[in-house]
Protein backbone atom coordinates (compact mmCIF):
# COMPACT_ATOMS: atom_id res chain seq x y z
CA UNK A 1 0.00 0.00 0.00
CA UNK A 2 2.84 2.40 0.89
CA UNK A 3 4.31 1.71 -2.55
CA UNK A 4 1.00 2.62 -4.17
CA UNK A 5 0.89 5.83 -2.11
CA UNK A 6 4.44 6.67 -3.18
CA UNK A 7 3.48 6.08 -6.82
CA UNK A 8 0.35 8.22 -6.55
CA UNK A 9 2.26 10.98 -4.81
CA UNK A 10 4.41 11.28 -7.96
CA UNK A 11 1.43 13.08 -9.48
CA UNK A 12 1.86 15.89 -6.93
CA UNK A 13 4.38 18.70 -7.36
CA UNK A 14 7.76 17.91 -5.75
CA UNK A 15 7.42 20.82 -3.35
CA UNK A 16 4.18 19.41 -1.90
CA UNK A 17 4.94 15.69 -1.91
CA UNK A 18 7.05 15.62 1.24
CA UNK A 19 4.66 17.69 3.33
CA UNK A 20 1.53 15.83 2.22
CA UNK A 21 2.98 12.35 2.73
CA UNK A 22 4.24 13.52 6.12
CA UNK A 23 0.76 14.78 7.04
CA UNK A 24 -0.76 11.45 6.02
CA UNK A 25 1.87 9.58 8.05
CA UNK A 26 1.33 11.77 11.11
CA UNK A 27 -2.48 11.58 10.93
CA UNK A 28 -2.28 7.81 11.65
CA UNK A 29 -4.80 6.92 8.96
CA UNK A 30 -5.55 3.35 7.92
CA UNK A 31 -4.00 2.41 4.55
CA UNK A 32 -7.39 2.69 2.83
CA UNK A 33 -8.09 6.09 4.41
CA UNK A 34 -4.63 7.27 3.38
CA UNK A 35 -5.24 6.12 -0.18
CA UNK A 36 -8.62 7.85 -0.22
CA UNK A 37 -7.17 11.09 1.17
CA UNK A 38 -4.29 11.16 -1.29
CA UNK A 39 -6.51 10.35 -4.28
CA UNK A 40 -8.94 13.08 -3.19
CA UNK A 41 -6.13 15.61 -2.97
CA UNK A 42 -4.75 14.68 -6.40
CA UNK A 43 -8.22 14.97 -7.98
CA UNK A 44 -8.73 18.36 -6.29
CA UNK A 45 -5.36 19.57 -7.56
CA UNK A 46 -6.13 18.36 -11.08
CA UNK A 47 -9.54 20.00 -11.21
CA UNK A 48 -8.55 23.24 -9.45
CA UNK A 49 -7.23 25.04 -12.58
CA UNK A 50 -10.56 24.43 -14.33
CA UNK A 51 -12.30 26.74 -11.86
CA UNK A 52 -10.70 29.64 -13.76
CA UNK A 53 -12.91 30.85 -16.63
CA UNK A 54 -9.85 31.98 -18.58
CA UNK A 55 -8.74 28.35 -18.93
CA UNK A 56 -12.13 27.51 -20.44
CA UNK A 57 -11.87 30.51 -22.78
CA UNK A 58 -8.46 29.27 -23.87
CA UNK A 59 -9.65 25.68 -24.37
CA UNK A 60 -12.68 26.95 -26.29
CA UNK A 61 -10.63 29.13 -28.62
CA UNK A 62 -7.86 26.59 -29.19
CA UNK A 63 -9.82 24.42 -31.71
CA UNK A 64 -10.87 27.52 -33.69
CA UNK A 65 -7.32 28.84 -33.79
CA UNK A 66 -6.10 25.35 -34.69
CA UNK A 67 -8.50 25.29 -37.67
CA UNK A 68 -7.27 28.70 -38.78
CA UNK A 69 -3.66 27.55 -38.55
CA UNK A 70 -4.51 24.37 -40.46
CA UNK A 71 -6.02 26.62 -43.20
CA UNK A 72 -2.91 28.78 -43.26
CA UNK A 73 -0.69 25.68 -43.39
CA UNK A 74 -2.57 24.29 -46.39
CA UNK A 75 -2.64 27.70 -48.14
CA UNK A 76 1.09 28.17 -47.64
CA UNK A 77 1.88 24.64 -48.84
CA UNK A 78 -0.28 25.10 -51.97
CA UNK A 79 1.25 28.49 -52.78
CA UNK A 80 4.75 27.18 -52.25
CA UNK A 81 3.93 24.08 -54.34
CA UNK A 82 2.63 26.23 -57.19
CA UNK A 83 5.72 28.41 -57.04
CA UNK A 84 8.09 25.43 -57.14
CA UNK A 85 6.32 23.44 -59.86
CA UNK A 86 5.46 26.31 -62.18
CA UNK A 87 8.54 27.28 -64.18
CA UNK A 88 7.02 30.58 -65.26
CA UNK A 89 6.69 31.94 -61.73
CA UNK A 90 7.09 35.63 -61.31
CA UNK A 91 8.66 37.58 -58.50
CA UNK A 92 5.16 38.54 -57.38
CA UNK A 93 4.21 34.94 -56.59
CA UNK A 94 7.48 34.47 -54.66
CA UNK A 95 6.65 37.58 -52.69
CA UNK A 96 3.18 36.19 -52.00
CA UNK A 97 4.68 32.93 -50.67
CA UNK A 98 7.05 34.91 -48.43
CA UNK A 99 4.28 37.14 -47.16
CA UNK A 100 2.01 34.20 -46.48
CA UNK A 101 4.92 32.49 -44.72
CA UNK A 102 5.42 35.59 -42.56
CA UNK A 103 1.76 35.67 -41.61
CA UNK A 104 1.84 31.93 -40.92
CA UNK A 105 4.85 32.25 -38.60
CA UNK A 106 3.50 35.30 -36.81
CA UNK A 107 0.04 33.77 -36.32
CA UNK A 108 1.42 30.41 -35.12
CA UNK A 109 3.83 31.91 -32.61
CA UNK A 110 1.44 34.56 -31.30
CA UNK A 111 -1.39 32.11 -30.74
CA UNK A 112 1.02 29.58 -29.24
CA UNK A 113 2.51 32.07 -26.80
CA UNK A 114 -0.96 33.39 -25.90
CA UNK A 115 -2.57 29.97 -25.59
CA UNK A 116 0.19 28.28 -23.63
CA UNK A 117 0.65 31.36 -21.50
CA UNK A 118 -2.95 31.29 -20.37
CA UNK A 119 -3.54 27.56 -20.53
CA UNK A 120 -0.18 26.54 -19.10
CA UNK A 121 -1.86 25.05 -16.08
CA UNK A 122 -3.70 22.58 -18.31
CA UNK A 123 -1.10 21.77 -20.98
CA UNK A 124 -2.37 18.28 -21.89
CA UNK A 125 -5.96 19.44 -22.32
CA UNK A 126 -4.69 22.32 -24.44
CA UNK A 127 -2.66 20.03 -26.68
CA UNK A 128 -5.73 17.84 -27.21
CA UNK A 129 -7.83 20.93 -28.07
CA UNK A 130 -5.19 21.95 -30.62
CA UNK A 131 -4.55 18.53 -32.16
CA UNK A 132 -8.10 17.16 -32.48
CA UNK A 133 -9.21 19.61 -35.25
CA UNK A 134 -5.96 19.02 -37.15
CA UNK A 135 -6.35 15.24 -36.91
CA UNK A 136 -9.99 15.52 -38.08
CA UNK A 137 -8.90 17.63 -41.07
CA UNK A 138 -6.17 15.10 -41.83
CA UNK A 139 -8.77 12.29 -41.74
CA UNK A 140 -10.89 14.19 -44.31
CA UNK A 141 -8.17 13.97 -46.93
CA UNK A 142 -9.07 11.41 -49.62
CA UNK A 143 -5.66 9.77 -49.42
CA UNK A 144 -3.26 9.88 -46.55
CA UNK A 145 -0.27 10.80 -48.66
CA UNK A 146 2.73 12.77 -47.49
CA UNK A 147 1.20 15.92 -49.01
CA UNK A 148 -1.86 15.65 -46.75
CA UNK A 149 0.47 15.96 -43.74
CA UNK A 150 0.69 19.68 -44.56
CA UNK A 151 -2.28 20.20 -42.19
CA UNK A 152 0.20 19.67 -39.35
CA UNK A 153 2.69 22.22 -40.71
CA UNK A 154 1.64 24.82 -38.12
CA UNK A 155 2.93 22.51 -35.36
CA UNK A 156 6.54 23.31 -36.31
CA UNK A 157 6.43 27.03 -35.36
CA UNK A 158 4.11 26.18 -32.44
CA UNK A 159 6.63 23.69 -31.03
CA UNK A 160 9.45 26.15 -31.72
CA UNK A 161 7.64 28.93 -29.87
CA UNK A 162 6.83 26.53 -27.02
CA UNK A 163 10.49 25.58 -26.61
CA UNK A 164 11.51 29.21 -26.83
CA UNK A 165 9.00 30.13 -24.12
CA UNK A 166 10.52 27.53 -21.81
CA UNK A 167 14.07 28.64 -22.41
CA UNK A 168 13.77 32.39 -22.54
CA UNK A 169 11.18 32.80 -19.78
CA UNK A 170 10.43 36.19 -21.32
CA UNK A 171 7.62 35.19 -23.61
CA UNK A 172 6.06 38.61 -23.40
CA UNK A 173 8.86 40.25 -25.39
CA UNK A 174 8.48 37.86 -28.28
CA UNK A 175 4.72 37.87 -28.01
CA UNK A 176 4.67 41.65 -28.42
CA UNK A 177 6.93 41.40 -31.49
CA UNK A 178 4.84 38.60 -33.00
CA UNK A 179 1.62 40.45 -32.25
CA UNK A 180 2.88 43.59 -33.97
CA UNK A 181 3.85 41.49 -36.98
CA UNK A 182 0.43 39.93 -36.96
CA UNK A 183 -1.22 43.33 -36.80
CA UNK A 184 0.90 44.80 -39.58
CA UNK A 185 1.09 41.90 -42.04
CA UNK A 186 -2.63 41.48 -42.84
CA UNK A 187 -2.96 45.25 -43.06
CA UNK A 188 -0.47 45.27 -45.93
CA UNK A 189 -2.77 42.99 -47.93
CA UNK A 190 -0.36 40.13 -47.65
CA UNK A 191 -3.00 37.55 -48.29
CA UNK A 192 -5.51 37.92 -51.03
CA UNK A 193 -7.95 35.65 -49.18
CA UNK A 194 -10.17 38.00 -47.19
CA UNK A 195 -11.59 35.09 -45.19
CA UNK A 196 -8.18 34.38 -43.66
CA UNK A 197 -7.65 38.07 -42.94
CA UNK A 198 -11.00 38.27 -41.15
CA UNK A 199 -10.36 35.09 -39.14
CA UNK A 200 -6.93 36.31 -38.05
CA UNK A 201 -8.38 39.68 -37.06
CA UNK A 202 -11.24 38.12 -35.07
CA UNK A 203 -9.13 35.54 -33.28
CA UNK A 204 -6.40 38.05 -32.57
CA UNK A 205 -8.57 39.90 -30.06
CA UNK A 206 -8.96 37.03 -27.56
CA UNK A 207 -5.33 36.00 -28.20
CA UNK A 208 -4.18 39.50 -27.28
CA UNK A 209 -6.36 39.44 -24.21
CA UNK A 210 -4.77 36.13 -23.19
CA UNK A 211 -1.29 37.53 -23.74
CA UNK A 212 -1.71 40.54 -21.54
CA UNK A 213 -3.63 38.88 -18.72
CA UNK A 214 -1.03 36.26 -17.88
CA UNK A 215 -0.50 35.59 -14.19
CA UNK A 216 2.39 33.83 -12.54
CA UNK A 217 2.81 31.47 -9.61
CA UNK A 218 -0.06 29.12 -10.41
CA UNK A 219 0.00 25.37 -10.10
CA UNK A 220 0.08 23.09 -13.09
CA UNK A 221 -2.49 20.43 -13.79
CA UNK A 222 -3.11 17.97 -16.62
CA UNK B 1 -10.46 40.70 1.10
CA UNK B 2 -13.50 38.45 1.30
CA UNK B 3 -13.20 35.20 3.19
CA UNK B 4 -15.18 31.98 3.11
CA UNK B 5 -16.21 30.07 6.21
CA UNK B 6 -13.63 27.34 5.70
CA UNK B 7 -10.89 29.87 4.99
CA UNK B 8 -11.75 31.61 8.25
CA UNK B 9 -11.57 28.29 10.13
CA UNK B 10 -8.13 27.61 8.64
CA UNK B 11 -6.87 31.06 9.58
CA UNK B 12 -8.25 30.70 13.12
CA UNK B 13 -6.65 27.26 13.57
CA UNK B 14 -3.30 28.43 12.15
CA UNK B 15 -3.36 31.50 14.39
CA UNK B 16 -4.17 29.38 17.46
CA UNK B 17 -1.34 26.94 16.71
CA UNK B 18 1.20 29.70 16.04
CA UNK B 19 4.64 28.27 15.17
CA UNK B 20 3.26 24.72 15.21
CA UNK B 21 0.74 25.29 12.41
CA UNK B 22 1.02 22.84 9.51
CA UNK B 23 -1.36 20.54 7.61
CA UNK B 24 -1.70 17.69 10.13
CA UNK B 25 -1.78 19.93 13.23
CA UNK B 26 -4.41 22.21 11.65
CA UNK B 27 -6.51 19.13 10.86
CA UNK B 28 -6.22 18.00 14.51
CA UNK B 29 -7.14 21.50 15.74
CA UNK B 30 -10.21 21.54 13.49
CA UNK B 31 -11.20 18.10 14.80
CA UNK B 32 -10.97 19.47 18.36
CA UNK B 33 -13.27 22.30 17.27
CA UNK B 34 -15.74 19.74 15.92
CA UNK B 35 -14.86 20.19 12.25
CA UNK B 36 -13.90 17.07 10.30
CA UNK B 37 -11.97 17.98 7.14
CA UNK B 38 -9.85 15.89 4.81
CA UNK B 39 -6.13 16.48 4.28
CA UNK B 40 -6.92 17.34 0.65
CA UNK B 41 -9.46 20.00 1.64
CA UNK B 42 -6.99 21.54 4.09
CA UNK B 43 -4.13 21.58 1.59
CA UNK B 44 -6.33 23.09 -1.13
CA UNK B 45 -7.62 25.69 1.35
CA UNK B 46 -4.06 26.57 2.37
CA UNK B 47 -3.10 26.93 -1.31
CA UNK B 48 -5.98 29.34 -1.81
CA UNK B 49 -5.07 31.39 1.28
CA UNK B 50 -1.43 31.55 0.18
CA UNK B 51 -2.47 32.73 -3.27
CA UNK B 52 -4.53 35.50 -1.64
CA UNK B 53 -1.52 36.49 0.48
CA UNK B 54 -3.31 35.70 3.75
CA UNK B 55 -0.72 33.13 4.84
CA UNK B 56 2.86 32.26 4.00
CA UNK B 57 4.25 28.73 4.02
CA UNK B 58 7.73 27.26 4.26
CA UNK B 59 9.15 23.79 4.60
CA UNK B 60 10.23 22.93 8.15
CA UNK B 61 12.61 20.33 9.51
CA UNK B 62 11.85 16.61 8.94
CA UNK B 63 10.68 14.71 12.03
CA UNK B 64 10.67 11.00 12.91
CA UNK B 65 6.92 10.84 13.63
CA UNK B 66 6.30 11.92 10.04
CA UNK B 67 8.56 9.21 8.61
CA UNK B 68 11.42 11.68 8.22
CA UNK B 69 9.36 14.05 6.09
CA UNK B 70 9.29 17.83 6.32
CA UNK B 71 6.31 19.93 7.43
CA UNK B 72 4.73 22.72 5.43
CA UNK B 73 4.68 25.33 8.18
CA UNK B 74 1.99 27.99 7.96
CA UNK B 75 2.17 31.59 9.17
CA UNK B 76 -0.76 33.98 9.10
CA UNK B 77 0.21 37.31 7.55
CA UNK B 78 -0.91 40.74 8.78
CA UNK B 79 -3.38 40.86 5.87
CA UNK B 80 -4.66 37.43 6.90
CA UNK B 81 -5.17 38.53 10.51
CA UNK B 82 -7.01 41.64 9.34
CA UNK B 83 -9.23 39.65 6.96
CA UNK B 84 -10.05 37.13 9.72
CA UNK B 85 -10.83 39.94 12.19
CA UNK B 86 -13.13 41.59 9.63
CA UNK B 87 -14.91 38.28 9.02
CA UNK B 88 -15.34 37.72 12.75
CA UNK B 89 -16.69 41.26 13.27
CA UNK B 90 -19.05 40.85 10.35
CA UNK B 91 -20.49 37.61 11.80
CA UNK B 92 -20.75 39.10 15.28
CA UNK B 93 -22.48 42.24 14.00
CA UNK B 94 -24.82 40.32 11.74
CA UNK B 95 -25.73 37.88 14.51
CA UNK B 96 -26.50 40.55 17.11
CA UNK B 97 -30.21 40.42 17.76
CA UNK B 98 -30.71 37.03 16.15
CA UNK B 99 -32.58 34.49 18.26
CA UNK B 100 -29.75 31.97 18.24
CA UNK B 101 -27.19 34.54 19.43
CA UNK B 102 -27.96 33.57 23.03
CA UNK B 103 -27.39 29.87 22.39
CA UNK B 104 -23.95 28.81 23.59
CA UNK B 105 -22.40 25.40 23.27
Amino acid sequence: MSRLLALLSELLPCSDREAILGDICESELTPMEALFELTGLIVRRMLEPYSDWKVWLCLGLAPLISLLLVGLSVALTNKAGQFITNPETSATSLLEVLRLGGLFLAASTTFCVAGFGLGRRTPFALWIAILVPAVLCFAQYPATTLASCCVFLFLLPVLGARLMMKRLRSSRVWSVVATLLLLVLPGLAIVTDRGIQLNVALLLIPALYCLFSLTKGQRYAY
Amino acid sequence: MSLGEFEYLLLAAASTLGDKAYGASIRKQLLLDGQTRSIGAIQTGLDRLEKKGLITTRLGEPTAERGGRAKRLVKVTATGSKAAANFYNMIETATRGARWAEIRR
